[in-house]
This record gives C-alpha cells, structure tokens and sequence, in this order.
C-alpha cells in the first residue's frame, strides 16, 4: 500500500502561520523558564510579553481555523483535517491560560501549560504539512464526533497541567520548602479541583464523541469490516475514557486521591496523545481501524483512503 | 534646621523598660503637650511600638533642643525619671536621624529584618502628628519620604518576601495546602503558649471549627475560653476523643509536653481510611516531638515539625539580609536627597526673609531720605527723586547680596552652610517665615539677587530729566529707563 500525499493538499498559508504560533508560543515558554531561573517557581503570573505571545496563538489561532473553514476547506464540516482539531486544541488551551491568568485564581497554570501548548502548535504544524490528511467528515454525525472529541482534549489537557501542577506543588511541600520566592503554585486542594472538573467536562464531551462514533461505525461495518471495536484507535479511547472516569470519582474512592489523581490525569493525557498518534499512523499506512482486517488502498490517493468512509474512531474520521 | 531623634528600641532596652516607656494612643496629646512646652516651637513625631519608643524633634530657624535637657524631656514625655533611662537613651541628630527613620521604615532596624508591620506603625504615627499639627514642613517632609522610599525599597528588593515566625509560617503551609478553610476544622493538642500562639494564627483564617484538646480538661477549656471558641465554632473535647478528633481534622497543631510521641504510625494510619483521603496537614511544634517522623511519609499527611518551620524561617531571613545590602545602598541614597531638599528649602527660607528684611530697611531709608528732600517737591521733581531713590536702594541692596548669596548656592561640599544660616538669623534677626503654603525655589531667590531681574518699564518724560544726557541705568530689578 502506498501513501500519496498530495502536495496540493498542504496549505502553505497554514504552515506559515502555524509556524508562526510555534515560534510565539516557544517565545512565551523560554520568557516563562528564564523568570523562572531568575526568581525561581513560576508560581507567579505571566509578565506582559507572555500574554501577547498567548493572546497571539490564541488569535491567529481562531482565525487560522475560520480561514480554514471558508477557504481551505470550502465546506460545511468545521473540522477536515486532523490539523483543524489541533488548532482548536491550541486555542482552547491559550484561551484557559489567559483566563486563568486574568482571574488569578490558579497561580503558576501558565507556567505549566505554555510547554503544552508548544507541543500541540508543533504538531497542528506537522499535521498540516508533513503529515496531513484530509478528514471526510461528510455527515453531521461525524462532524459531531470530532467535534466532541477535540473539544474535550482541551478540557483533558487543562486536567493534565493541574495534575502536573499537583505533583510538583507536592514534592515542594514534601521536601518543606514551604516559602517559594516569587509566590507558590495554587493550593493542592484547587489543584485538585481544577483537575477532576477539567476531567469531568471533558469526559462528558468524549462520551458524547464515543457514543457518536460508535453508532457511526456500527452502521458502516460493512465498509469498515468485523472487528473494528477491537482496533487500536478505539481501544485506546475507551482506555482514556475509563481513566478519566476514575479521576472523576477521586473524591469517592479515598485511595486514589492525592498524588495518584493527578497522575492518572497526566496518564490520561498521554493515552490520548498516543490515540491521536496511533489514528495518523494508521491512516498513513492506509489502514482501517479494524486491526483484523487491513484494507488494501494501494494506488489510492489518501482522499479515497478508507479512513475517510470509516469514522468512529477516535482520533478522528479518516483513518 | 536641626533635626533629633531621642528614644529606645530593642537594641538599647529590655523589655521591662521599652513596657515602662511605651506612649499609648491616649496619651499622645500629653506627650505632644510636654513637647510644646519644653520645647516652643518645634516640630515633633511620636513613635512607640513593642520594639521602640522615639521622639523625633526638629525646628526650623534653629536647635529645638537648645538649651534643653533632651534626656529630661524624653523622660517627661514617657512619664518616667530621667535615672529611668539609664545608658538606654538614643540621641541622634540631622543626616543620622534622618537615616534611623528612613532604616525603621524599611524595617532594617527591626527585630525581625524586613518585617511589614512597622511601616504602617510609623505611617499612623506621622498621621497622628499632623491630626495633632505638631509636625511641620521639616517632618513632613522627611516621613514622607522614608514612607516612599520604605515602598519603593520593599517592592524593589522583596526586603519583606516570605515569613520568619512559626506561626505565619504555618498559616503559610496550610494555604499551599487547602484552598478555603470555611469549611476545614483545626484541632490543637496541648495548651501551652506555643499552641496559643499557631492556633491564634490559624484561627485568623476563618475555619469551620476549632477544637482543642488536653490530658488536662481545664487547661483545654481555659484556653478555648481565652480563644473565644463557642460550642458551635468549636471548644474544647476530651483527650479521649482524639482518635474521632483527626479523624474529623484537617489541620492538626501539636505542642504538648508529652515525653513520647502521641500519634504513631500505627494510630494514625487506620484513621486515614475513615478520612477517605483527605489531606492532613500536622504542625508539630513540641520537643520532644509528639508525631512520630514517620506518619509524615504516608499518603496525603504532610508532617512539619519545628525543625521545618524554622529553617523556612532561617531561609527567609538569609534572602532578606542578602537583600539589606541593596535596602541600605538605596536608603543612602534617598537619605542625601532628603537632606539636600532640607538644607535647600532652609537656604530658601532665609535668602527670603533676609531681602525682606533689607528691603524694608531699605524702603524705611529711601522713606526718611525723602521726607528730608521734601524742598525738592517744590519744584516738581518728587516722582523723579521717588524713583531715582527706588532705583538706589534696589541696586545696593542687590550688590549686598550678591556675594553671600552666590556663596550658599555655590553648594561647595565643604562650605558649612547649616553655619552660614545660622549666622545669618542670628545677625539680621530673621523671622521664621516659613508657612504651610510658601515655598520659593532656593535656586530662584539666589539667582534673583545675583543677577537683577528686568521688570515692568516706566516711561518718563525726557523733559523732566536734568540737564545732563540721561544714562543708561544697567536693568534693575525696578525700573527701566528709556531715552
């Protein structure tokens, strides 16, 4: 099976101000480490050029996304490509950074998140250039998967960073450094909070977006072959949804509060990383979701991959 | 201009003196009272707080101590003998006084280096002087910049970041922990003064409840009494509740005097089941220690003993003395500034109150001069002598000045300025003009009399003149004639 990628797919506009975003969110988290060398914990709020730099990507990021929409795309379908849910990824998270910032009410979140959110722009930059792949969400019910989807990755990442927050918080309590110059990160008991609510609300979204996608793919399997509820991508959402699950319920089950929460938040980030990466292998080897069975889509340009006539998964519907 | 500072402070005095000597808010206006009294005239602050008691006196045209007993009035004002005092008085003057105000402010000269507290002390002090308008422009002006540079030394150099005592240290730790603490409960063990002291400060953040327990029932009742704990908000329980009280706490302050420790692993870990997670944050301030070490290594309880607290404490007082270099470099600064503004505005005061002084004698000359000419009214030539003798006694009176004034606004380091003003009051009887509202630039005075200004022109008429072709006068301030 051969992948041809179509040049002409690759909106160089896109890379461009992607490129851009990257190197302005990179700029806010090298301003964040320097202060952080210089006066210690980020504990304190942005400084002036870190929220430009925010303000920035959260910006060009939303109009990146509208651009894409009316122009790229020229279709209905807000999310074609697995680029456009990286970018609402992005957005989302600049725009909890500078909420957070604004209502200072968790101290230190944009310290934790800008790597974050570095990462993600990088990535919306190879999705839109070296590994791009046009979704064929043609149907509401698909637009709404990945819709949901997305949308609650950004409420999963804002629970890893309050989980990562969590951990480092506690490791300074634990080895007594009780006064942190420059002010401490927020308290254990918010960090918590943030974590389980961000968890909760993104859960809601992804059973939404499962749910979606399930019933999508049952009512296709014939394209998409027996067996795809056993394929990699979908074993892997589900996987992230258990483990959101159990992080919602921390404050019911006492032996999982604490540290373990905020590290079954950082666990539950990485699995959807790993489930977004596992459904861009996949589509680039031309390969349905169902691991029994492998389409053969030799020959075929990646607009006719299956991936586009099998959605349901969870790292988007082209795969 | 003299500026004193008379008083004790911790360094000087124990605490049984500094409690001797304190003035409290009510009696400030005897304190004032005895000030005007011994010394007429002068400005004055009062400061008094735990560590200190300080008069600070200045007066402008002059020593306010001169020719008074400053220990006496020190001891007056406190209510004390002057053999009260003993070695403990401190008397600085001018530029070391001023500098003790700017160093108090900041909180150099404190206990606890950098603290926070004094500044708002020495702000409501200043504040009671001038409700009380016994400061004046000397005072003003020198509370007024140490408040400024006391902020701007804070915010600069981070002098008073972090906290130094157990108890806020706690407060500290408790906060990085819980978020709110509406809705927390605070259980002390023991009731001693170290227990009094952290549950004073953790009271102040407003929990739920608080109680406090004892293997004595009355001492733990004296003090939820002394703490003001109702039933609802809290009170006292018995020892033998303790297991169902941590169970129910989430923040625990210990300071018994138990030989042994009281929670041990195996105590208190079967209770952190019952508590279903919830964080545990145990202070314990007691030696020997009443929680074993190692309770503090289990899940969610977060153990700091006395150790902890103090070496945060020991840490945050090296980060302020690394800090006081930059304080002190700045206060030096700020010190130089306020007293040249002080000498500027004396020189000021007196170069206006000496050309008013030789003015008027000079006004009161050319009025005599004039009386005596009264012939030449006759002739028509009144306004012309009028002003002939204006012009005179103007350009002497500018040529008079010129020098000495050129002098004080040479400025030369070494020139003994505060001297020459002395001088000057002393020699030409200078008032003490100064008054809330007037101020006039040193610079423009001195520069006033060095160089004679041009003012409005007066025309006269050629006819009127003498015979003798008019010369042309140089510009004085007053008249200028036209050919």
């Amino acid at each position: 099976m051969s992948m041809l990628l179509t040049l002409a797919e690759i909106d160089p506009v896109t890379t461009v101000v992607l490129a851009v975003l990257c190197a302005a969110s990179l700029g806010a988290c090298l301003i964040g480490m320097g202060k952080h060398k210089k006066n210690g914990p980020m504990g304190v709020g942005l400084t002036g050029g870190q929220r430009w730099l925010v303000m920035v990507c959260l910006a060009g990021g939303a109009v990146l996304y509208a651009y894409r929409v009316i122009w790229v795309h020229q279709a209905v379908a807000p999310l074609g490509a697995h680029v456009d849910g990286l970018l609402l990824v992005a957005a989302g998270l600049s725009a909890a950074v500078l909420y957070a910032h604004r209502r200072e009410r968790v101290p230190g979140f944009g310290g934790f998140a800008l790597p974050v959110l570095v990462v993600v722009l990088a990535w919306a930059l190879c999705a839109g250039s070296f590994t791009f792949y046009r979704y064929q969400a043609g149907t509401l019910w698909q637009a709404g998967h990945l819709a949901a989807v997305y949308l609650g990755t950004v409420f999963f990442v804002v629970s890893g960073v309050a989980g990562g927050m969590y951990l480092y918080a506690q490791r300074g309590l634990r080895a007594g450094r009780g006064q942190v110059r420059g002010g401490p990160v927020a308290s254990l008991e918010l960090l918590e909070r943030v974590m389980v609510r961000g968890a909760g609300l993104g859960l809601v979204l992804l059973t939404v977006g499962l749910v979606v996608g399930f019933v999508t793919a049952w009512g296709a399997e014939a394209r998409v072959g027996p067996g795809w509820w056993r394929s990699a991508e979908i074993v892997l959402g589900v996987s992230v949804w258990l483990t959101f699950a159990l992080l919602v319920g921390v404050q019911r089950v006492g032996s999982l509060r604490g540290g373990r929460a905020a590290w079954l938040s950082l666990v539950g980030v990485a699995l959807l990383f790993v489930t977004f990466g596992t459904a861009t292998v996949a589509t680039r080897m031309g390969q349905t979701q169902s691991s029994g069975h492998a389409v053969d889509n030799a020959g075929v340009s990646i607009h006719h991959d299956v991936g586009g006539d099998a959605p349901g998964d969870l790292g988007g519907g082209a795969h | 201009m003299r500026v004193h500072l008379l008083g004790v402070s911790y360094r000087t005095a124990g605490i049984d003196l500094r409690d001797r000597l304190a003035v409290v808010p009510r009696g400030l206006d005897h304190a004032v009272g005895v000030l005007r009294r011994r010394c007429p005239g002068a400005e004055a602050v009062v400061l008094s707080t735990c560590n200190r008691t300080e008069l600070y006196l200045a007066g402008r045209a002059g020593d306010p101590l001169a020719g008074v007993d400053a220990r006496g009035v020190l001891a007056e004002v406190c209510k004390v003998t002057p053999g009260d005092l003993g070695d403990a008085m401190l008397h600085r003057v001018d530029g070391q006084a001023v500098s003790h105000v700017f160093r108090v402010a900041c909180g150099l000269d404190s206990m606890i280096l950098g603290e926070r507290e004094v500044l708002g002390q020495l702000r409501r002090a200043y504040e009671a002087a001038v409700e009380r308008r016994s400061a004046g422009p000397v005072l003003h002006r020198v509370f007024q910049q140490a408040i400024r540079v006391a902020k701007r030394a804070r915010t600069e150099t981070g002098i008073d970041e972090g906290r130094v005592s157990i108890g806020s240290i706690a407060v500290d730790f408790a906060r990085q922990i819980f978020e709110r603490f509406d809705d927390k409960t605070v259980l002390g063990i023991g009731a001693g003064p170290a227990a009094k002291l952290t549950l004073r400060h953790m009271q102040a953040l407003g929990p739920a409840r608080v109680w406090v327990t004892n293997r004595s029932a009355d001492r733990a009742g004296a003090l939820a009494s002394r703490l003001g704990l109702s039933a609802g908000g809290g009170g006292a329980r018995p020892i033998g509740e303790l297991d169902a009280l941590i169970t129910e706490a989430d923040i625990v302050l210990t300071s018994t005097g138990a030989p042994r420790a009281i929670l041990s692993v195996e105590r208190v870990q079967p209770l952190l089941k019952k508590r279903r997670g919830r964080p545990l944050f145990i202070v314990d301030t007691a030696v020997p220690r009443d929680v074993d070490p190692r309770v503090g290594g289990l899940k969610n309880v977060y153990l700091y003993n006395i150790d902890d607290l103090q070496r945060v404490a020991a840490e945050t007082h090296g980060q302020r003395q690394g800090q006081a270099a930059r304080c002190e470099t700045m206060l030096s600064d700020a010190v130089k500034t306020c007293m040249m503004h002080l000498e500027n505005h004396d020189v000021g005061q007196v170069v206006h109150a000496l050309r008013r002084r030789l003015h008027a004698l000079g006004l009161a000359e050319q009025r005599r001069t004039g009386r005596k000419l009264t012939s030449l009214h006759d002739i028509g030539l009144a306004d012309e002598i009028e002003r002939l003798l204006g012009e005179h006694t103007h350009r002497l009176i500018n040529k008079v000045l010129h020098v000495p004034l050129a002098r004080l606004q040479a400025r030369d380091g070494d020139a003994p300025v505060g001297l020459y003003l002395e001088a000057l009051r002393e020699l030409f009887e200078l008032e003490d003009v100064a008054s809330e509202g007037e101020s006039v630039a040193a610079e423009e005075m001195i520069d006033d009399a060095a160089a004679p200004t041009v003012q409005p022109v007066v025309t006269l008429d050629p006819k009127q003149t003498t015979a003798t072709s008019p010369k042309r006068v140089p510009a004085v301030a007053g008249v200028k004639v036209n050919k």
